[in-house]
């Protein structure tokens, strides 16, 4: 049953979502990667789309058919196994970053589903010389209930700036990948997702039943 | 104190003083003299396609309202109130049949015209003190369009854009005319850097150099099914027009359709390609075996296509990205960043290309961020005054005479002058044309 309202701080639900997204900031602060990968649902769609500025009226605050990701399991693989290379410069030496995670909220999805929305405020540092970034963005997850735990099946992430004020995003689906609420394009995206073969889908959103998601050595890089 | 005649001298002969690219003074040159009177990209048609659709850009501090209007014609508005200068526009996108100035209701026709004026009658006696009819927002001095590619200039007295783009157009098809539909943009992805915008423009002018190295993690990492090593140096480089470019080697015996399966295209989209292009365009592909890759319009529009490995099945996918280097000051650039696409190619194409653009090129690819890295770096360095006591390297396939090391190539379909190998010419191309602007020389 979906729920519009989110659920109470104590229930069990939120609470395990919650921790979801602790732990999962944990793995990324210790450079985890591999580990982070082992959260990822096989038919995880990561995306974060490109905000503009625009009349109150005109109905949008986002560009269509363009995002900053829009991510399968194998592009997140790659950017991961780019990251482990001694050749990704730009996080060599690397950025001092750290996340903030807040006004997490968790609403009930069909079945054991639960989307989960948080805020996120990124700090990152470079150098010695360069002025620190602050990104905001806001997070919508879909965990799913499988059988090795909360998994992470969908994430859009809302990023609060039109021209972002950082050299790139080298370091956001490591570090800064957790916070979000829900903008009205958002929800639109997020309810255009839920049949299983939605317009604008790369996959189907959902995997075929009886199928879920599993912890995968080979996901390593 | 700045030496210019000292600076376009030691530029013209490949010795780049380093502090170019974080020089106050140099920028403002470059403000007055160059963008000023060049061309400049400001948008695509297909960013417009309905009558009101709009999106406001910018030649540095000048804001620009690119409007289709009612009748289906392409509009560039200088983006300030002829009444007290308010910024008419300040959404970045979206659909208006008028602009109507925040401050005191003066409102514009989506083609500029004025057409409101409150209490014309009460306030100014109507058109006796002050004539509404004829007036209207200042139109960009100049504007041209070519393969639905929006540009302007500053300069009234401008040369025709067909004249400015010259030898270059041949090599523009290739990116943004790919069948009679034409391409369409998405996006564009904005953001700032912390490094000098030439830089960025000297590397798609020619720059494969770097590649084997900077981009060394990509190829760790099987995004491409060559090693770019020993496939970059077999490029062509070219030059020619106001723009200069790297093309990748072929492999030997393919056709022009096996060529263009080879990066990826489907076949669906050949004939479009086979029927769009010139004889002598096909012939790059076919007889010569180079394909286009990075390449720089000057000053500031810059285009890649490249052909990655998208997926577990290693699906070679061919994209193209247009970008541009929006100088903010000497030592900060706005990058928007384009998808590019046939029109008319099939939907599975536009996806999966969309996929490889993401993994390489903009905000978040992989090809990307190790080059703002760079560039941000060398802004940094050149800002000191160490940085004034040294002469950049540019002179990669020059003799010590000034002479090409080697002759360039003989057969080459293309216009112009390439090179096969490594070397700086593209560079060394674009930076006389930014002497010939500083210096004044520029016609």
């Amino acid at each position: 049953m979906t729920t519009a309202r989110p659920l109470p701080y104590g229930d069990q639900a939120h609470l395990a979502a919650h921790q979801f997204l602790v732990e999962e900031a944990a793995l990324l602060d210790a450079a985890d990667y591999a580990g982070w990968l082992e959260l990822l649902c096989e038919d995880i769609r990561y995306v974060m789309p490109v905000r503009v500025t625009t009349a109150r009226g005109a109905g949008f605050d986002t560009l269509a058919g363009m995002g900053h990701f829009d991510e399968d399991l194998y592009a997140l693989r790659k950017r991961v196994q780019r990251l482990a290379t001694d050749h990704a410069w730009t996080e060599d030496p690397p950025s001092r970053t750290r996340h903030f995670v807040t006004n997490v909220r968790t609403f009930r999805e069909e079945g054991e589903d639960l989307r989960v929305e948080s805020a996120l405020l990124m700090f990152r540092s470079r150098g010695d010389t360069r002025e620190a970034d602050l990104l905001s963005a806001g997070r919508t997850d879909l965990l799913r209930a499988t059988a090795d735990g909360l998994r992470l099946a969908r994430r859009e992430i809302t990023v609060d700036e039109s021209v972002l004020r950082t050299q790139n995003l080298a370091v956001f689906l490591l570090w800064r990948t957790r916070s979000g609420w829900p903008t009205s394009s958002a929800r639109s995206w997020w309810s255009a997702c839920r049949p299983a073969t939605a317009p604008g889908c790369a996959s189907p959103c959902r995997p075929p039943a009886g199928r879920s998601c599993s912890a995968r050595s080979s996901s390593r890089p | 104190m700045l030496d210019l005649a000292s600076v376009v001298s030691d530029v013209r002969r490949g010795m780049i003083p380093a502090h170019v690219y974080a020089d106050p003074e140099i920028f403002a040159l470059e403000r007055d003299r160059l963008f000023a009177r060049s061309w400049v990209f400001l948008a695509h048609e297909s960013e417009i396609p309905d009558p009101g659709d709009y999106v406001v850009r910018r030649v540095l501090a000048d804001s620009f309202i690119v409007a289709r209007d009612e009748a289906g014609a392409v509009r560039v508005m200088f983006n300030m109130c002829l009444h007290r200068g308010m910024q008419v526009c300040r959404a970045e996108m979206g659909n208006a049949s008028h602009f109507r100035c925040p401050y005191h209701a003066w409102t514009y026709r989506n083609d500029g015209r004025l057409t409101g004026l409150p209490f014309h009658e009460e306030a100014y006696g109507g058109e006796d003190g002050f004539a509404r009819a004829g007036q209207a927002l200042l139109p960009a001095p100049s504007m041209g369009t070519h393969n639905g590619l929006i540009f302007i200039s500053l300069d009234p007295g401008a040369p025709p854009l067909a004249d400015y783009l010259g030898d270059f157009a041949f090599y523009l098809d290739f990116y943004t005319r790919q069948s009679p539909a034409g391409v369409e943009l998405r996006g564009p992805q904005r953001w700032r850097v912390k490094a000098n915008w030439k830089i960025g423009a000297e590397n798609f002018a020619g720059d494969s150099y770097h590649t084997p190295h900077t981009h060394a993690s990509v190829v760790d990492i099987g995004l491409f099914r060559e090693p770019k090593a020993s496939k970059r140096k077999e490029g062509a480089l070219y030059q020619a027009g106001p723009g200069a470019g790297t093309t990748y080697k072929l492999p030997p015996g393919g056709d022009f359709a096996d060529q263009l399966r080879y990066v990826g295209y489907p076949d669906a989209m050949i004939p479009g390609m086979a029927a769009i292009w010139s004889d002598r365009q096909r012939a790059l592909v076919a007889d010569s075996g180079f394909m286009v890759s990075a390449a720089t319009l000057f000053p500031n529009l810059s285009f890649v296509h490249n052909w990655p490995q998208i997926d577990a099945a290693r699906t070679v996918v061919p994209f193209i990205s247009l970008r541009q280097w929006q100088p903010v000051s000497e030592r900060e650039t706005e990058v928007l960043s384009w998808f590019a696409v046939d029109a008319a190619a099939p939907e599975d194409f536009k996806r999966t290309s969309y996929k490889a653009y993401l993994m390489c090129f903009g905000t978040s690819g992989m090809f990307e961020q190790d080059d703002v890295e760079n560039w941000v770096s060398i802004t940094d360095m050149a800002a000191g005054s160490m940085a004034r006591r040294l002469k950049l390297n540019s002179r990669m396939g020059l003799t010590s005479e000034g002479k090409p090391v080697k002759p360039p190539l003989a057969a080459f379909a293309g216009p112009g002058l390439a090179y096969q190998g490594f070397g700086e010419y593209g560079q060394r191309h674009w930076l006389g044309r930014w002497s010939d602007h500083l210096s004044g020389e520029a016609r």
